[in-house]
This record gives C-alpha cells, sequence and structure tokens, in this order.
C-alpha cells in the first residue's frame, strides 16, 4: 500500500478538500480505496465520508495519567517540584497538560499498601473508528475534547488502515496542521507528502517550516497552491521559494466560492463538475498519482 | 485583561484578530502561543528583537558506570530507551524530557543536559510589546516554550493570546491563566464542528468566551443558529471581503483603517461587557 500524506503547516489551507476530493476520485476509478483522518484533535474528513457509513471496528483509546489519593497525599510538593509539564499545582493534577512519564509516582515519598499518593493510571480519553463508507474503508480516532493527539494516537490511526486494508493500492491521508508531534507521528512511514500552500506571508513562512521537518525525516514531498487569484504576488513568491527548494509544483487551484458550498453540503467539490477549483484538483489528482505510483 | 484566542480549525483568522485586538489597545502585550508555525511576528515586526533560546534538559548517558540493569528502560513511558546489548541508546524522536531516567538510575550513569528545542523573541512594534515563540523544525515540546512565554508575562495586565489551532496541550497552555477566551470560526460546517469542541474544552476550564464569526457569508449560518440554541454570545461577524483578505494575506494591521479599527473596537468592548457580565 502507497500512502500520501496531506500537509500543510499554516491551518485552513485547504488539506481536508483535496483530501476528500482526491478520496472521491480514486473510488471513481477503482474498487478498494481507504482513507485516515490523522487531524484527530478537530477532525473532519467524517462530516463528509460518514453518511451510511457500517463501523468496523472501535477500540478504546488509553493514556496513562497520575492521579493523586488525597487521603494519603501530605502536601509535601515533591511531585510539583519534579513535575516537567506543569501539570501538578497545589495538590491537584491538571489531566489534560499530563503527559505520563510517572515521574510524580516515582518521587512521591507516601504510600499504601496498593499505591503511592499519586499513582498512575490507564484512562480512556476516546475511541479508534474503522468504518466502511460508500467510498472506501475509514479509519480514524475520535477524542474527548483537550484529550490530545499523541503520537501514538497516530501510529495506531495509520496502522488500522493496513489491518484492515491489506490489498488497497493507495491510502489518502488528511493530516494537521503545524509542525510538531502528531504531524512527525503522521509522516513517519508514508510513500509521499502532499503540500497545500496558501499564498499569503503566513503561508510561504508556514511552509519554510514544514518542508524542513518532512525532508529531516526524509519523506518526499511536492506541493500544490490553493486559493490561486487574490495575492497573486504571494503566488509568485510561492512558485519561486518551491523552484529554489526544488518542491515540484503538481497544481494550481484557484478561489472558487462552489468549495464552500461543497463542504456545507459535506460533498467532495469534484462532485461539482462547474467548479473550476475542481477541474484543476482532478489533473492535480492526476498528476499526484503518478509521482506516486513512479517512487521506488 | 487577558484574551486568549483561539479557534479549533485552522485557518479561521485567529493571528488576524488576535494582532488586530492588540494593535487597537494600549500598553498591551501580544504572544504568538502557535510555537509550532508563528505568525503574528509578520504582522507586528520587532526592531532587533531579544532573542532568548528555550532549553530542555535531554538525557547523556556515561557507558562507563552504565551496569546494563535497564531500570531506564522499564521506567520510560515514552519507549525513548533502549538496550543494543552492549549499551543504552536514546532516541531523541520519542523522549518528553522528563527526567525519569536520571533519577531512576541506581549507579547516576544518567544526567542531563540542556539542549536547545526553539526560541522566544521579545519586542515592539509601534505601541504594542511582542513575544513570540518559535520551536525549531522536527522538536516536539513546545508547551515548554509556550510555558515560559506566560511566566514571563504573568505580571502584565493586558495581554493577546494568539492560540495554536486544535485542542491539544499547546492550546489547553495558552488558555489556562487567560481571563476571557475568543473562539474565531468561519460559517462552514468544518468550522462549526470544531467550534463545537473548542467549547466542550472552554466549559472544563469554565473560560467566559465569545464567538467571532470570520470570513461570513449571506447564506445560510450554522453558527449564528448553534449559537442562539446554545446561548453562546457573538462578539462579531466579519464579512468576507476581497480588500480585507488582501490587506491581511500581505501582513498589514488592517485597524490601521478606521473603518476596520472601529470593528475590533466593537469586539474589545463586546469582550470587556462579557467579563463584567460574568462578574455579576
Amino acid at each position: 500500500m502507497k500512502q500520501l500524506l496531506i500537509l500543510s503547516g499554516k491551518g485552513g489551507t485547504g488539506k481536508t478538500t483535496i483530501a476528500s476530493s482526491f478520496i472521491a476520485l480514486l473510488h471513481a476509478q477503482q474498487n478498494e480505496v481507504c482513507f485516515a483522518d490523522c487531524d484527530v484533535d478537530v477532525p473532519n474528513l467524517h462530516l463528509i465520508f460518514s453518511e451510511k457509513q457500517t463501523f468496523l471496528s472501535e477500540e478504546a483509546v488509553f493514556r496513562r495519567r497520575a492521579v493523586i489519593d488525597q487521603q494519603l497525599c501530605t502536601h509535601c510538593g515533591l511531585c510539583d517540584r519534579y513535575c516537567r509539564f506543569g501539570a501538578m499545582k497545589n495538590g491537584v493534577i491538571n489531566s489534560y497538560l499530563c503527559q505520563g512519564c510517572g515521574v510524580c509516582e516515582l518521587v512521591c515519598p507516601v504510600c499504601s499498601q496498593e499505591h503511592k499518593a499519586v499513582y498512575m493510571v490507564d484512562i480512556c480519553s476516546g475511541n479508534y473508528r474503522v468504518s466502511a463508507t460508500p467510498c472506501g474503508t475509514f479509519s480514524t480516532a475520535q477524542l474527548r475534547p483537550g484529550a490530545g493527539a499523541t503520537g501514538k494516537t497516530i501510529n495506531t490511526v495509520k496502522e488500522n488502515l493496513r489491518r484492515f486494508c491489506t490489498d488497497t493500492p493507495v491510502a489518502i491521508i488528511d493530516g494537521s496542521p503545524g509542525i510538531g508531534c502528531p504531524i512527525i507521528s503522521s509522516v513517519a512511514g508514508v510513500d509521499l507528502v502532499l503540500l497545500v500552500l496558501e499564498p499569503s506571508c503566513s503561508g510561504l513562512s508556514d511552509l519554510e517550516r514544514i518542508l524542513k521537518t518532512v525532508r529531516q525525516l526524509k519523506v518526499p514531498a511536492v506541493g500544490c497552491i490553493n486559493r490561486v487569484g487574490i495575492a497573486p504576488a504571494f503566488e509568485q513568491q510561492l512558485r519561486d521559494y518551491c523552484a529554489e527548494q526544488q518542491l515540484p509544483i503538481l497544481g494550481e487551484i484557484p478561489f472558487d466560492p462552489l468549495v464552500i458550498r461543497a463542504i456545507n453540503h459535506s460533498r467532495p467539490v469534484v462532485d461539482y463538475p462547474q467548479s473550476p477549483a475542481a477541474k484543476q484538483i482532478a489533473l492535480l489528482y492526476e498528476r499526484a498519482m503518478e509521482y506516486l505510483q513512479d517512487l521506488q | 485583561m487577558k484574551i486568549a484566542v483561539l479557534s479549533g480549525k485552522g485557518g479561521t483568522g485567529k493571528t488576524f484578530v488576535s494582532v488586530n485586538l492588540a494593535y487597537i489597545q494600549e500598553q498591551v502585550t501580544y504572544i504568538d502561543c502557535d510555537v509550532e508555525v508563528p505568525n503574528g511576528h509578520l504582522y507586528l515586526p520587532m526592531k532587533e528583537p531579544a532573542v532568548q533560546p528555550v532549553y530542555l534538559p535531554v538525557p547523556s548517558i556515561e557507558d562507563s558506570l552504565c551496569t546494563g540493569c535497564r531500570t531506564c528502560i522499564d521506567f520510560c513511558s515514552f519507549h525513548a530507551l533502549c538496550w543494543t546489548g552492549s549499551r543504552i541508546l536514546h532516541f531523541e524522536q520519542n523522549c518528553h524530557n522528563c527526567g525519569g531516567c536520571s533519577i531512576v538510575c541506581p549507579t547516576k550513569a544518567i544526567s542531563e543536559k540542556p539542549y536547545s528545542i526553539g526560541n522566544i523573541c521579545t519586542g515592539s512594534f509601534e505601541h504594542v510589546g511582542v513575544m513570540s515563540g518559535s520551536l525549531n523544525p522536527g522538536q516536539m515540546q513546545g508547551c515548554a516554550i509556550i510555558r515560559k512565554m506566560i511566566a514571563q508575562t504573568r505580571d502584565l495586565k493586558n495581554l493577546v493570546l494568539d492560540c495554536p489551532p486544535g485542542d491539544s496541550c499547546h492550546v489547553v497552555q495558552s488558555i489556562l491563566e487567560a481571563d476571557l477566551c475568543i473562539l474565531v470560526t468561519e460559517p462552514t460546517s468544518f468550522g462549526a464542528s470544531d467550534m463545537r469542541i473548542c467549547i466542550d474544552l472552554l466549559k472544563l476550564y469554565n473560560k467566559p468566551f465569545g464567538i467571532i464569526i470570520n470570513k461570513s457569508l449571506d447564506t445560510r449560518n450554522q453558527i449564528k443558529t448553534f449559537c442562539r440554541r446554545h446561548n453562546v454570545k457573538i462578539l462579531a461577524e466579519i464579512p468576507l471581503q476581497p480588500e480585507l483578505a488582501s490587506l491581511n494575506a500581505s501582513g498589514q494591521i488592517a485597524a490601521k483603517n478606521p473603518e476596520y479599527r472601529r470593528v475590533f473596537e466593537r469586539i474589545f468592548k463586546n469582550a470587556q461587557a462579557l467579563i463584567h457580565q460574568q462578574n455579576q
């Protein structure tokens, strides 16, 4: 299975719009399609593909977290002093900041027969989901608010693709914005990264950072420019920067209000053949698939 | 007032709102908490900023003291250490810099050395104080940079905290000390879905919050319906305008124009009213 990951650095540049269109186009050409949403903090791909889905698997996401037994706690403050994540404050744990390292439990001097005053538990923070949709097999995770995706969550979402789709030639993966922990995990092991670029000063600055991150991980990358026609000066700057960095631009997608309408009707924009953006996305798809097949 | 600006979905206009909301205030500091892809400094460029590197301690293993007992490997929750048969190997990619391995090592073979993960730039643009954190590509502990910025500005009265998208620990860290949160959303089903996730997070923290609907169109607006139904305050609705889009794309402060300045003054006033209401 060859995996194509769609990323951007900057948020809101059109990752999900392009991912959903690629999935629809793949589905139109062959029967076996599989895809994943690795933006598990604020997922959106399910808004387009959840109709008529049947669940194939649902497993709990567990995270290791510290808890305090207030009856045992003597408020000595050692855990507070050793916690590097700012998760301990006056004998109360902020479980959203706790990384589950276990240092607080290690340094806690008070112990009952069962456990220390601070001890680690596995708590359920959401569900991994694999479903069969009319467009193909879909892997994602649904987390409780603030639970935060970890590298492990992202890895499992991607592993589930391999587990449930053994004969599928191509997988489309929708990524999250940024360059940190979840992105590094989503890039690891994919065959090609498609960067969706936005012509703006922010888009240009973020491209530099995401490209550096992807190249550090030694995964080949290609790009496309979205919402062309709004800021021509930045479009040219993007093209120049990509040429300088030898990042192939596989397509340019015009700004098109129909994209917003398609999203609000929970449809991939390629379902609207009159859309100028859809035409360019279809071309981009052809080129990206060709590029993916030519990779060794 | 400490205002955190967040959104859930990316690209809805957090930085746009944050920099303009800072610009219309006096004695204010703008903090860019989106340390993975910071953009505020493009709008509020600092002249000769002070750059302070941010270090995290990483384990350093003295092979001659290591007895191969593997206590550190058993302790590490992040699989950042492994035994090669003759020595301990450390994987920086997995390490969360918790410091546990150096504590558990019975022969004190593991010490920690500082490692630079990014930096914080401090300076000003016109009358606005600016602080911008930046995480080096390939690093993961952006929270440490946010924590440091918040600790250094704890005594300041007026802050605008520009948060990253999503609802990760970075966002939690950024909103912890805010008096008020502003959720910037766009009227699409994606914007609405991500907004709802963020509202759930803000409710967990009991934070007063209001909504800004950005890039608003005339079509049916599911955000308004949601806000009416759930009694959520809309602070402003900013229409999708080509002029505004191109101003913002090129890194200009829209509030330099009196017409847009009024929009942000109204947002600020509504935000103040919201806090006032909350305190009663």
